[in-house]
C-alpha cells in the first residue's frame, strides 16, 4: 500500500495569508488544488513535501463574463467548464478539452488551474493558447500577468515563482471576427503515447483571417505551429470556392515536418489531428 | 466529517486520504481499495453528490462537505433500485467493483434520469470491473432508469 510522509497542513482563507505562507516555505511548500496529481505523485515518491497548501478556501471558483472578458477561476473544476454553457456557446474547445481528461470522477475533483500549474499534460493550455489566453499570478509585490504563450519553460516547470500562485485565467474579446474554435484529442495508454491538438480559426467573409493551432503531448510542453498556421492564414476559403480539401492535405504534410519530434508515429499522427480538427472547427462555421 | 448524514468527529493526520479515513477509522468497509492511484474506481464515494475517488484525496480537505457511502444506500432495510436491480440480474461477479459503479450509477441517474448506452458507458468509465462483466452493469442501470420514470426513489 501506497504510504504518504507527513506534512505540515496549511488552509489559507485569504491570498494575503496564502502569500505569505508560500513565501515563508520557499519552494518546500506544495500548493494543493484538487489533488488529484499531487497526490498521486506523492504516493509514488516523487514528490515527498513539507508543506502543503491547500487553497480551497480561497475564492477562485468561478467562470463569469466581464467588460468582455471570460474569466476562469483557477479552483474551477474540470467538470464546472464541460457543463459551462457560457463557455460553450463562445469556446466549444475549452469545453471539449476539460471533457477529455480523465473519468468523471477526476473531474469533479481536478482543476483547471491545476492542470496547467502541474504543467504535465496540461490539455487545458491548448485551446488557451490558440486564444491567447493571459493567466493572473498572486505574488507578494501583487499580482501580474503572463500570457499562457509563455508559462511554460519544460515538463512540469513553468515561470510560476516559488512564492505565486494562479489565481484566474482570462480571455480578452476577439473584435468582429465570426469564429470557430474546435479540440481533439487522441487517447491512448499510456498516456504518454496521447496526442491533442486545438484551434481557433477566425474569418473574414469566407476567409481564414487568423489561425491558430496548438499541440500537446509531442514535445514537453504545449506548442504553437506556425508553418501550418500560415498554411492556412489569408488561404483557406469557405463557402461556394472553398478549397478546404486541398489546403487541409498541405496542412497535413506541413504539420508533419513541423513536429518537433524524432517519433515517427507521433509526426503522423499530429498530422492527421491537425488536419481534422480544423474540418471540425469548420463544420461548426453555420452552427 | 458529515458522513452519511452523520457529523463525525475523527483525528487524522493531514497525509490520511479519504479512504484511509473511512475504512480504518470509521469502519466503513464498503468502500473499497484497488489501484489506489485513480484509475479503478473502487474506492468511489459521493462528495455532494458527485462521485469523487476517495484514493486521491486527503480527508483534511473534505471537512465540510457531505460525504455519502455506499452503506447509505440502503433505507430501513430496503436496498436502493440500484442495489436490488444488481442482486436481481445477478450483475455480480466478485463484487469488488460494486460499491464504486452504484455510487457512479446514482449520481449518473440524479443528473440524466434517461441515459443512453452510450452516456451510461462513458460516466462510468473510471469505474473499473476486473471481471469484465460489463454488459449486465449497463443493462442494470438502464433497467433502473426505465422503472424510475415511474417511481422516483433517490
Amino acid at each position: 500500500m501506497a504510504t504518504i510522509e507527513n506534512f505540515e497542513y496549511f488552509e489559507p482563507e485569504n491570498l494575503d495569508e496564502a502569500v505569505s505562507i508560500l513565501r515563508k516555505y520557499k519552494g518546500e511548500c506544495r500548493i494543493l488544488a484538487g489533488g488529484t496529481d499531487l497526490i498521486g505523485q506523492m504516493k509514488k515518491r516523487k514528490l515527498s513535501p513539507k508543506q502543503i497548501m491547500s487553497v480551497r478556501k480561497l475564492p477562485l471558483e468561478f467562470i463569469k463574463k466581464e467588460n468582455g472578458f471570460l474569466r476562469i477561476g483557477a479552483m474551477t473544476k474540470l467538470r464546472a467548464i464541460e457543463e459551462s454553457t457560457l463557455i460553450r456557446r463562445e469556446y466549444a474547445s475549452i469545453v471539449e478539452a476539460a471533457h477529455e481528461i480523465g473519468s468523471i470522477q477526476l473531474r469533479n475533483v481536478g482543476t483547471i488551474g491545476g492542470d496547467i500549474c502541474s504543467a504535465s499534460i496540461a490539455d487545458m493550455a491548448l485551446p488557451l493558447f490558440t486564444l491567447n489566453a493571459n493567466m493572473v499570478l498572486a505574488g507578494p509585490t501583487g499580482n501580474r500577468g503572463v500570457p499562457i504563450r509563455d508559462f511554460f519553460v519544460g515538463n512540469r516547470q513553468s515561470v510560476l515563482r516559488d512564492d505565486e500562485l494562479l489565481t484566474e485565467i482570462y480571455i480578452g474579446e476577439f473584435e468582429d471576427a465570426r469564429k470557430v474554435t474546435a479540440f481533439l484529442k487522441l487517447c491512448q495508454r499510456p498516456a504518454s503515447l496521447a496526442v491533442s491538438v486545438a484551434t481557433a480559426l477566425f474569418f473574414k467573409g469566407d476567409l481564414v483571417k487568423q489561425c491558430e493551432i496548438a499541440i500537446g503531448g509531442v514535445t514537453p510542453i504545449p506548442a504553437r505551429l506556425m508553418k501550418a498556421k500560415e498554411t492556412v492564414e489569408n488561404k483557406l476559403s469557405i463557402g461556394k470556392n472553398s478549397n478546404s480539401e486541398s489546403i487541409l492535405q498541405e496542412v497535413k504534410k506541413v504539420v508533419r515536418e513541423e513536429v518537433r519530434t524524432a517519433d515517427e508515429y507521433k509526426k503522423a499522427v499530429s498530422g492527421v489531428l491537425v488536419e481534422r480538427v480544423i474540418k471540425k472547427a469548420l463544420e461548426r462555421v453555420s452552427e | 466529517m458529515i458522513v452519511n448524514g452523520e457529523t463525525r468527529e475523527v483525528d487524522v493526520e493531514p497525509r490520511e486520504t479519504l479512504l484511509r479515513v473511512l475504512r480504518d477509522k470509521l469502519g466503513l468497509l464498503g468502500t473499497k481499495e484497488s489501484c489506489s492511484e485513480g484509475s479503478c474506481g473502487a474506492c468511489t464515494v459521493l462528495i455532494d453528490g458527485k462521485p469523487v475517488y476517495s484514493c486521491l484525496m486527503f480527508a483534511v480537505t473534505t471537512v465540510g462537505k457531505k460525504i455519502q457511502t455506499i452503506e447509505d444506500l440502503e433505507e430501513n432495510g430496503k436496498l436502493h433500485p440500484l442495489q436490488s436491480k444488481f442482486v436481481e440480474r445477478n450483475v455480480t461477479q466478485c463484487g469488488y467493483c460494486n460499491p464504486g459503479m452504484i455510487l457512479t450509477a446514482k449520481a449518473l441517474l440524479e443528473e440524466n434520469p434517461n441515459p443512453t448506452v452510450q452516456e451510461v458507458k462513458e460516466y462510468l468509465s473510471g469505474n473499473l470491473c476486473r471481471c469484465t462483466g460489463y454488459m449486465p452493469i449497463v443493462k442494470a442501470i438502464l433497467e433502473v432508469a426505465k422503472e424510475g420514470k415511474n417511481e422516483r426513489r433517490i
